[in-house]
């Protein structure tokens, strides 16, 4: 198995690869060849938690009663797209 | 364990995530990654940590735990790495739970690309982890 095994699947199917990899403690290339059907098996429910993703953030936003339009979260927020853009960068580094 | 863009939460971030007020970054951070596809990933060691100073505060946190295909995504302390952990806070010539934390962190995400969110930069240092300060700079 090569590492464009997990980069040629869908955005979907990643997710749910380096989400079993994490619980099982495996190697992402151990899932990366595996069908779509065989992780849907292995992560029940997961394929539709990230298909929902935008739901869960706004569920957690009301749950905390936070207006995602108030000028202070949106300062919060362009601070996080900076951090993780700035996290992609360690990843490219690293790559390197 | 090599993640490409997951982001690794440690208890200081945990903390913050369920203290922060305003700025509230850690939950910006969140919803960031959650809107964008990205694993969060939660140490064992890093929950006990962070439980331990919220003292049963948790509310947030537990929301977003306790749904087994919820957002994040706990790494477990097993017969797979419990041992290492140990052996590698031994190590480290500390065994409080910071420091076992640490020491699982260490052992999960060393030599790999997957970032370490914190607002405790300096536990890492010597660490061969990838560690992003969330404090403000």
């Amino acid at each position: 198995m090569t590492a464009s095994a997990f980069a040629d699947r869908s955005p979907a199917d990643q997710y749910l690869v380096q989400r079993i990899a994490a619980r099982d403690q495996v190697d992402i290339e151990s899932l990366a060849a595996l069908p779509a059907h065989e992780l849907d098996r292995l992560l029940p429910g997961g394929r539709a938690a990230y298909e929902n993703r935008k739901q869960v953030a706004a569920a957690l936003l009301a749950r905390r009663g936070i207006d995602p339009d108030a000028p202070d979260y949106q300062a919060a927020d362009a601070q996080a797209r900076d951090i993780l853009s700035r996290v992609d960068q360690l990843g490219a580094g690293h790559a390197a | 364990m090599s993640l490409p863009h997951a982001l690794l939460l440690d208890s200081s971030f945990l903390v913050a995530y369920e203290r922060e007020l305003s700025p509230r970054l850690a939950q910006a951070v969140v919803v960031n990654a959650i809107t964008t596809g990205r694993l969060l990933i939660v140490p064992a060691a890093s929950l006990v940590a962070a439980g331990a100073e919220l003292g049963g505060q948790h509310p947030d946190l537990s929301w977003v735990l306790n749904d087994p295909t919820g957002p994040m995504q706990v790494l477990a302390l097993s017969a797979t790495n419990a041992l290492e952990t140990g052996e590698q806070a031994a190590h480290a010539g500390s065994l409080d739970l910071v420091a076992l934390e640490v020491a699982q962190i260490v052992v999960e995400a060393a030599g790999s690309p997957t970032a370490v969110m914190t607002y405790e930069p300096k536990r890492y240092v010597g660490c061969s982890v990838q560690v992003m300060d969330m404090q403000p700079r």
